[in-house]
């Protein structure tokens, strides 16, 4: 690679502003999925309130089974970035055609006549799901552009050190 | 930029307090597979530190699972096994749990992100 070093100054700073929106695109994902998570947390302890503590806790899943099914689906796509994978996720609800009987709601491990809240956090937590595999393409891209920047100082390192030392001075490497 | 491939079917797994544990599979993340292995695991105040670590250490190693979440406090507690995991897959997700809100400063890919800003650390 015969970059020069102007070159290579202007990508870092492309990759660093780049940074910069991931985090704060990542910090406000994070954001609205505190507040869908608060909300969830806030059901679930009014269905324990109406149900006892004890009717609505781990115990109710069924552990020994192995009938347990998640209900949904993630889809993994790797893509290869200047010799580096990079994962991104997608998720949606399996189809329940395709798998007939199989997958139970979680609900059902609950009681048959749950309280309304308990719908509300199931609903809560589904949809945090979604935010979730948002945060986890942000994050695989921020690994990318941190590679990419660490790289590219590696470079400006290697080639302020190469040239002569009056440049190096002006360019201050 | 090229497709390398594609997984479909994968699984994401929790680590977590009783309530997280309890909401997410309420949602439909919880799957046992064949050899009788949760995707999840309840943490709370008795659970040993190695305990969590072991467990964060096999989920890595499953194929099947392609994103982890986890409470930030938890994560607080195996943070040096947080960081020295730098794969790709599966990602590593810190989440708020009901006592602990999220701190992005604690955040392991934030921190790393903005270590970007310092390029003296760097070398």
């Amino acid at each position: 690679m015969h970059e020069s070093i102007d070159d290579i100054c202007k990508a870092i700073d492309e990759n660093l502003l780049r940074n910069l929106e991931l985090m704060q695109e990542k910090i406000d994902v994070n954001v609205q999925m505190e507040k869908i998570l608060r909300d969830g947390y806030i059901e679930l302890a009014k269905a324990k309130y109406i149900r006892g503590k004890e009717s609505i806790s781990v115990l109710q899943v069924p552990i020994e089974d192995e009938r347990v099914i998640t209900l949904f689906e993630l889809e993994t796509k790797l893509t290869e970035e200047t010799g580096k994978i990079v994962p991104n996720f997608d998720i949606s609800l399996k189809k329940s055609d395709n798998y007939g009987d199989e997958i139970q709601d979680p609900i059902k491990w609950f009681g048959v006549l749950v309280p309304q809240s308990l719908r509300i956090a199931q609903k809560r937590f589904q949809e945090s799901l979604y935010l979730v595999v948002r945060a986890a393409n942000i994050q695989a891209e921020i690994t990318s552009v941190v590679d990419k920047l660490q790289s590219l100082y590696f470079l400006k390192h290697t080639s302020c050190s190469t040239n002569d030392p009056k440049n190096s001075v002006i360019l201050s490497c | 930029m090229a497709l390398h491939s594609a997984g479909k079917g994968k699984l994401l797994a929790v680590i977590g307090d009783e309530d997280t544990c309890v909401g997410f599979l309420l949602g439909g993340v919880g799957e046992i597979n064949k050899h009788r292995q949760p995707n999840f695991m309840v943490v709370d105040k008795n659970t040993a530190v190695s305990d969590i670590e072991d467990t964060f250490k096999r989920f890595i190693k499953r194929d099947d699972i392609d994103i982890i979440l986890i409470n930030q406090n938890v994560a607080e507690m195996i943070r040096h096994v947080i960081d020295s995991h730098t794969q790709p897959i599966p990602s590593v997700l810190e989440i708020p749990s009901k006592d602990h809100p999220y701190d992005a400063s604690k955040d392991s890919i934030l921190r790393r992100a903005k270590g970007m800003f310092n390029p003296e650390d760097i070398h």
